[in-house]
């Protein structure tokens, strides 16, 4: 047990705290991507069945599996994870609790600076596009920026050159996250996402508001306008839903955007109050993550792209991914606002880094917890462990720049594929060691709500069998190729290695605590139940 | 991205879009403002009704 007893400072703050972790730039730039490729206003409907099937229950479960380890004084996943499970298997899979948001931290923090810079670029002038350029150059300008800002060139290029000012820009959000990561868990994640998660809302209400005014800003293209951009996102293609793609995709976004079997919900749960609300927190959390999602992302991004690029033109953007839509194709957009389109880049930019900082924070947070349990050292001294072995996983992030390998690895095999194996292990042990009547009784014990009795069958039935159809298909469709990219390039293994010795750390930090805490004589199997 | 794209490129909203894009946003906006409203109105310290978990 940590020596030094952490609490959330209001029931809010840990709302906000979890729904800050959840919206991401996937909720704004991934998501209309996918709705776009997958159905439009029918991919929807898959979209809603796995968050009400998957998402939410999923989130429930770790909510109050987190609250639970908590009453033992225990924060960190394996050994939560292992006192629900009862046993050292449950514990040593707990590791990937752990593991995926240090893993995660080590190249989303480097996305979170180019938010960042493109936010400073647009304070100070933009990026440099002529609006009266024909679009294709207007596109080159933003790609080459784009290029040479994440270092896409050449591994090693923001080492040197204009590249090290981009190295200066992730030392600020690298020291930014820090900073608030060592004040704690009250004074310095609650605090920060207290006014940032309201300010990120307005920003993105501010854009959307803009957004949906914009009419028909060229008379020589009647076509490219506000109801044809919505049209684009939201207009249905039923024959979508016969394809177990869209299904996949729809699983895959809820699961990804919703931050269940992240890690992250475990640790942050587990510093409540033992009768505090799991049930209606856990479902504001989820619902905070929709709005940011449906209702700014599904509005805003795609909207914008049509009415200046046109159907085709946002066809090819969307089809480049997810980062090129955000950091070349959107600058265009803003080119073409006029007097407005620097201030819309600069809150644009600002809302994707609040949206990106308030995840990056969360990250470290498991992780110091972890060490912390484990060693019983302070919490700055834990701090500055994780911070370093962050900022040794950043450095390699930063130095394979070229073709983003380092970050495609560590973000298909820890950001994506742990992230199914975690919340499977969650639910079942959840669900069916632990209980599903105990750990119903558990989620209920101060709830603001009573759930749906319907929901007990989906978590202890539904909702593991959706998320091992999801898990074979996903595999099915991805594990042999991504496979192969991981030994492609140097920095693809390298990212494997990373992920070898943080697992190693990790095992050796898990193990050493547990000696420590059996010796102090913490119940880390269960064998007394918690007391409410 | 993994698929080609396959968009419904009209040059307008339609009806059936305009109706999956009012309920997604009633029920995005809706859901998160009543469980806000909950939160704020909840007390600290309220404990479940008794039955509930049961």
């Amino acid at each position: 047990m940590a020596e030094h007893k952490e609490e959330w400072g209001s029931k809010l703050g840990v709302i906000l705290a979890v729904a800050g972790s959840a919206v991401g730039l996937g909720n704004f730039l991934r998501f209309p991507g996918q709705a776009a490729q997958n159905g439009g206003g029918a991919f929807l409907i898959p979209y809603f069945c796995a968050l009400f099937l998957l998402g939410i229950p999923i989130g429930w479960a770790e909510w109050a599996m987190g609250r639970y380890g908590g009453k033992k004084g225990l924060h960190s996943a394996p050994t939560i994870m292992g006192t629900i499970g009862k046993g050292s298997v449950a514990r040593y899979l707990g590791i990937i609790g752990v593991l995926i948001p240090l893993g995660v931290s080590t190249y989303y923090m480097f996305i979170e600076t180019w938010t960042f810079g493109y936010f400073l670029k647009y304070l100070t002038g933009g990026i440099g596009i002529d609006p009266s350029a024909p679009i294709e150059a207007q596109t080159a300008v933003a790609n080459a920026f784009y290029d040479k800002f994440t270092g896409a060139g050449a591994d090693g290029s923001l080492f040197s050159g204009e590249g090290l000012n981009t190295l200066i820009t992730w030392v600020v959000v690298f020291g930014i996250n820090i900073w608030f990561v060592f004040r704690g868990l009250s004074k310095g994640i609650e605090k920060f996402v207290s006014w940032a998660m309201p300010v990120m809302a307005i920003c993105a209400l501010v854009v959307l508001i803009r957004v949906l005014t914009l009419g028909t800003p060229d008379p020589a293209h009647p076509d490219q306008n506000v109801l044809a951009g919505l049209g684009y996102m939201w207009n249905p293609n039923y024959e979508k839903l016969g394809d177990f793609k869209t299904w996949l995709a729809a699983a895959s976004q809820i699961f990804f955007s919703l931050s269940v079997g992240f890690g992250v919900i475990i640790n942050y749960a587990s510093y409540m109050k033992k009768s505090d609300d799991v049930a209606l927190s856990g479902l504001t959390a989820s619902a905070t993550n929709e709005l940011f999602e449906v209702g700014f992302g599904g509005m805003i991004t795609l909207t914008a792209a049509v009415v200046f690029l046109g159907l085709s033109g946002t066809s090819v953007a969307v089809g480049g991914g997810t980062f090129k839509l955000g950091f070349a194709t959107l600058p265009v957009v803003f080119a073409h606002m006029g007097a407005f389109g620097n201030i819309m880049g600069a809150l644009w930019f600002l809302v994707l880094w609040l949206a990106a900082i308030t995840s990056s924070l969360s990250m470290y947070q498991p992780a110091v917890a972890h060490l912390k349990e484990a060693t019983n050292w302070t919490h700055g001294k834990a701090t500055s462990v994780i911070a370093g072995i962050g900022t040794l996983g950043a450095l390699l992030t930063l130095w394979y720049s070229a073709g983003g390998t380092f970050l495609n690895t560590m973000d298909f095999w820890v950001g994506t594929y742990l992230i199914f194996l975690l919340a499977m292990a969650q639910i079942i042990y959840f669900a069916w060691v632990f209980g599903i009547d105990r750990g119903w009784k558990e989620l209920h014990n101060g709830a603001a709500i009573q759930i749906p009795g319907f929901v007990k069958i989906v978590m202890k039935y539904i909702a593991p069998a959706y998320l091992l159809i999801v898990f074979i298909g996903f595999n099915l469709q991805s594990f042999a190729g991504e496979l192969k990219n991981a030994t492609a390039s140097v920095g693809a293994r390298v990212g494997l290695l990373t992920i070898l010795a943080l697992i190693v750390y990790l095992v050796v930090v898990t193990r050493v605590g547990e000696r420590r805490l059996r010796a102090a004589g913490v119940d880390l199997d269960d064998t007394t139940p918690a007391n409410d | 991205m993994q698929d080609a794209m396959q968009p419904v490129q009209q040059a307008t909203l339609s009806t059936a879009g305009w109706v999956t894009m009012v309920l997604s946003l009633v029920l995005v906006w809706g859901g998160t403002f009543w469980c806000f409203k909950k939160v704020l109105e909840t007390p600290a310290e309220e404990k479940a009704p008794p039955g509930y978990g049961a």
